[in-house]
C-alpha cells in the first residue's frame, strides 16, 4: 500500500521482459510524469473518490466489532468500544459459514484453473492454425458466444443441469468457466500474436512435439495473460449470485452471496450480526487481493488488449 | 474488441517470416494436426453443450406452455406468449428501466473509468494505494454490496446523515430505495461506484500499449493536454474502447443482482428489469415457455445493441 512495492513493481517491470525486446514497450506513463508536478486538485479528486470507498468499508468493519446495543445508537462512525466479536460467532453459526466459504473456494478454484487452461489451450490452436478455415471459424464461434448472456440460457440450464446430475457446485464451476471463455480466448489470442514464432520453429527443430511447446515454452510465456485471465475468471466467478442461486438445488451446497442473500431477513436489527456476515464474506477476497495487488494490478496491465 | 476480432490475431501478421510449409514434413504435420484438434475440441463442445443447445432449447420453449413442474407434457402454443408479452405493462416498464440504467451507465461508468485510469496512471505519490483503493469494491460480491447500500440507503441511513451534517440540517434526504424517482438513480449511483474499479483497470491496460515515444513527440512539439488526450490517447484506446462499450452494455442489460437483493422490482415496479422479469415468471410463477420468450426478446436486445456498437466503431476507426 505504500510506495515500495510500486518501486518494486516497476524494478521488475523493467527487468522481465519477453526474449523478444519490440514486443515489450516502456510504460508510457514513466514519460508522461516528467516534470508534471502532481497538482492539488488532482490529489483532492482521486482523495475524495478513495474516501467514497473508504468511508462504507470503514462502517462496516467498526459495526461488525460493536455490540447489539452499540450497533442501535444511531452513531455509525463511532469506534466501538468495547471491542466485541459476538457478531461474527452469531453470524457464523447462523449461516453455516465453513460449509458456504468451502463450497465458493472450490468453485472458484475450479473455474480459474478450467478457465485458464481450456482457454490458452484452444487459442493457442487457433492462434497457429490460423490459416486454415476449421480453427479460423472456431474462433468466431467461441466469440459468439460472449453475446448470449447466462439470463438467455438460464431457464433450459436448469433443466439441463438437472438431467445431467450437475444442479450442485460442480455444474456452477462448469457454467462459469463456460461463460468466462469467450472473453479469455479473446485476451489469449491477442497476446500470443506478440510472441514471435521463431521461438516455437526453433523448439520444433529440436524435435520438441506441439505438447512439448505448448507445455514448456509457451504456456510459461503466456504467464501474464493467463494471471490477467485468471483474476477475472475469480473475480467473476466468487462474486456471482445469479447463476449459483439459480442452478444449485440443495441449499446446503450453495455459494457465499447466495448464503448471505437467503439469511439477511434472518439478522433483522441486529446490525453487528449483519455486518459481521458481510465483512466475513468480504474479508477472504479483500486480503487476497491486498497481499496480491502487486501481481494483480501488473498481470492485468502487462496482458494488454493490444489493439 | 471490432479491431482484435477483424486482425488476425496469430502467426500471419505482418512482418512476419513465413512458416515451415507443412508439405516438407508430412508425418510430423499429421500429428500436428491431432494435437491442434485435442486443443480445441474440448473448448468447442462444452460450449456447444453448455451454451449453444440451451439457447437453441430457450427459443423453442418460448414457443409453448411449458411450466417448470407440471404433470402435462409442453404443447406447441405459437405467439402467444408473445402476445400476452406485449400486453404485459409490467414488461413494458421493465424495458423501459433497463434503457434508463444502461443509457445512464454505459457512458457514466466507462467516462468515470477513464478518467480515474488516466489520473491514476500518472506517477503521483500514492498511485499504488488509489489504484487498490477503487478495485477494493470490485473483489466486493455485488450481494454484499448491495445489502452495505441497503443500509447506507435507509430512510436514516449513512446517506441521509452525510447530507444532513454536510447541509447543517437544512436539507433532508429522501426515502432512497422507498420512493419511485429515487430508487433506480440509487440503484444507479451503486453499480457504478462496485463497477468503475474494474473497468479502470481495463482502461489502464489499454494505456500500457501506447507507445511511449509518441508522447515523447508530443512533448517535444508542445501539445496541450488536451490535444494529448485526443490525437494519442483517445485513438491509441480504440480496441479496449470498444471491449469496454460491449462489456458495459451487457452487463448492464443484464442487470438483476442489486434489484434481487435490494428492491425485488419496486417499488411500483421502477425498478423492474428484464431479467428480473424473466427469473420472476420463471420460478415464482414457474411460468417457463412465458419467462423463455421474455428471454429472447433480451437476447435480441442484446443482439441489436451490440450489432449497433459494433457497427458505429467500425465507422469511426
Amino acid at each position: 500500500m505504500s510506495t515500495q512495492p510500486a518501486l518494486i513493481a516497476e524494478g521488475i517491470e523493467a527487468t522481465a521482459t519477453l526474449e523478444d525486446g519490440k514486443a515489450r514497450r516502456r510504460p508510457a506513463s514513466a514519460v508522461r510524469s516528467r516534470g508534471n508536478k502532481p497538482s492539488m486538485s488532482l490529489m483532492i479528486v482521486l482523495l475524495l473518490c478513495a474516501i467514497t470507498v473508504v468511508v462504507p468499508l470503514y462502517v462496516t468493519v467498526s459495526m461488525a466489532f460493536k455490540t447489539q446495543a452499540q450497533a442501535v445508537d444511531g452513531n455509525a462512525f463511532s469506534l466501538p468500544a468495547p471491542f466485541s466479536v459476538d457478531g461474527f460467532v452469531t453470524a457464523w453459526n447462523l449461516t453455516n459459514f465453513p460449509a458456504a466459504f468451502g463450497v465458493s473456494v472450490v468453485v472458484t478454484a475450479g473455474t480459474v484453473i478450467g478457465t485458464v487452461l481450456l482457454g490458452a489451450l484452444a487459442s493457442y490452436a487457433i492462434s497457429r492454425n490460423w490459416d486454415r478455415k476449421l480453427f479460423r471459424y472456431s474462433f468466431f464461434y467461441l466469440l459468439a458466444a460472449m453475446f448470449i448472456p447466462f439470463p438467455v440460457v438460464a431457464l433450459p440450464q436448469i433443466q439441463l443441469t438437472g438431467l445431467l446430475g450437475l444442479d450442485n457446485p460442480v455444474g456452477v464451476t462448469i457454467l462459469h468457466i463456460m461463460f468466462q471463455l469467450s472473453f479469455s480466448i479473446l485476451l489469449f489470442t491477442a497476446f500470443l500474436r506478440s510472441i514471435p514464432s521463431e521461438l516455437e520453429e526453433s523448439a520444433r527443430l529440436d524435435g520438441a512435439t506441439t505438447w512439448q511447446t505448448f507445455w514448456r515454452l509457451i504456456f510459461p510465456l503466456l504467464a501474464p495473460m493467463s494471471a490477467t485471465v485468471g483474476i477475472f475468471a475469480f473475480l467473476a466467478s466468487w462474486n456471482d449470485f445469479m447463476m449459483p442461486s439459480l442452478i444449485t438445488s440443495n441449499p446446503a451446497l450453495q455459494t457465499l452471496p447466495v448464503v448471505q442473500s437467503i439469511f439477511q431477513t434472518q439478522f433483522s436489527n441486529n446490525y453487528n450480526v449483519s455486518f459481521a456476515s458481510y465483512l466475513m464474506a468480504m474479508a477472504p477476497a479483500i486480503i487476497v487481493y491486498l497481499f496480491t495487488q502487486r501481481w494483480v494490478m501488473e498481470g492485468v496491465t502487462q496482458g494488454a488488449v493490444k489493439g | 474488441m471490432t479491431s482484435t476480432i477483424e486482425r488476425p490475431p496469430a502467426a500471419p501478421a505482418a512482418g512476419r517470416p513465413a512458416r515451415p510449409s507443412r508439405p516438407k514434413r508430412d508425418r510430423t504435420s499429421k500429428t500436428e494436426n491431432l494435437a491442434g484438434l485435442a486443443m480445441l475440441t474440448p473448448a468447442v463442445l462444452l460450449l456447444a453443450l453448455f451454451i449453444f443447445v440451451p439457447a437453441i432449447l430457450a427459443f423453442g420453449l418460448a414457443f409453448t406452455n411449458a411450466r417448470l413442474i407440471s404433470p402435462y407434457p409442453a404443447t406447441f402454443v405459437g405467439l402467444d406468449n408473445f402476445v400476452r408479452l406485449f400486453a404485459d405493462a409490467a414488461f413494458f416498464r421493465a424495458l423501459i428501466n433497463v434503457g434508463y440504467f444502461a443509457l445512464v451507465v454505459v457512458p457514466l461508468q466507462a467516462g468515470l473509468a477513464l478518467v480515474m485510469a488516466i489520473l491514476v496512471n500518472k506517477k503521483v505519490r500514492g498511485t499504488t494505494f488509489f489504484r487498490t483503493v477503487y478495485f477494493l469494491p470490485v473483489v466486493t460480491s455485488m450481494v454484499v454490496v448491495s445489502l452495505l447500500w441497503l443500509f447506507m440507503y435507509r430512510q436514516d441511513g449513512l446517506i441521509n446523515v452525510i447530507i444532513d451534517r454536510v447541509t447543517f440540517g437544512l436539507v433532508t434526504g429522501p426515502d432512497w430505495l422507498n420512493d419511485t424517482t429515487t430508487s433506480m438513480p440509487a440503484i444507479i449511483l451503486m453499480s457504478v461506484w462496485q463497477g468503475v474499479g474494474f473497468h479502470m483497470i481495463i482502461w489502464l491496460s489499454g494505456l500500457q500499449t501506447i507507445p511511449a515515444d509518441l508522447y515523447e513527440a508530443a512533448d517535444l512539439d508542445g501539445v496541450s493536454p488536451w490535444q494529448r488526450f485526443r490525437y494519442i490517447t483517445w485513438p491509441g484506446l480504440s480496441a479496449t474502447r470498444s471491449l469496454i462499450l460491449v462489456t458495459i452494455t451487457i452487463q448492464a442489460l443484464s442487470l438483476f443482482t442489486q434489484i434481487s437483493v435490494m428492491t425485488q422490482g419496486g417499488p411500483l415496479n421502477s425498478t423492474t428489469t428484464v431479467v428480473y422479469e424473466a427469473v420472476e415468471s420463471g420460478f415464482a410463477q414457474q411460468e417457463t415457455g412465458y419467462a423463455s420468450a421474455i428471454s429472447l426478446v433480451f437476447f435480441v436486445i442484446v443482439l441489436l445493441i451490440s450489432v449497433v456498437q459494433r457497427f458505429l466503431s467500425r465507422e469511426k476507426a
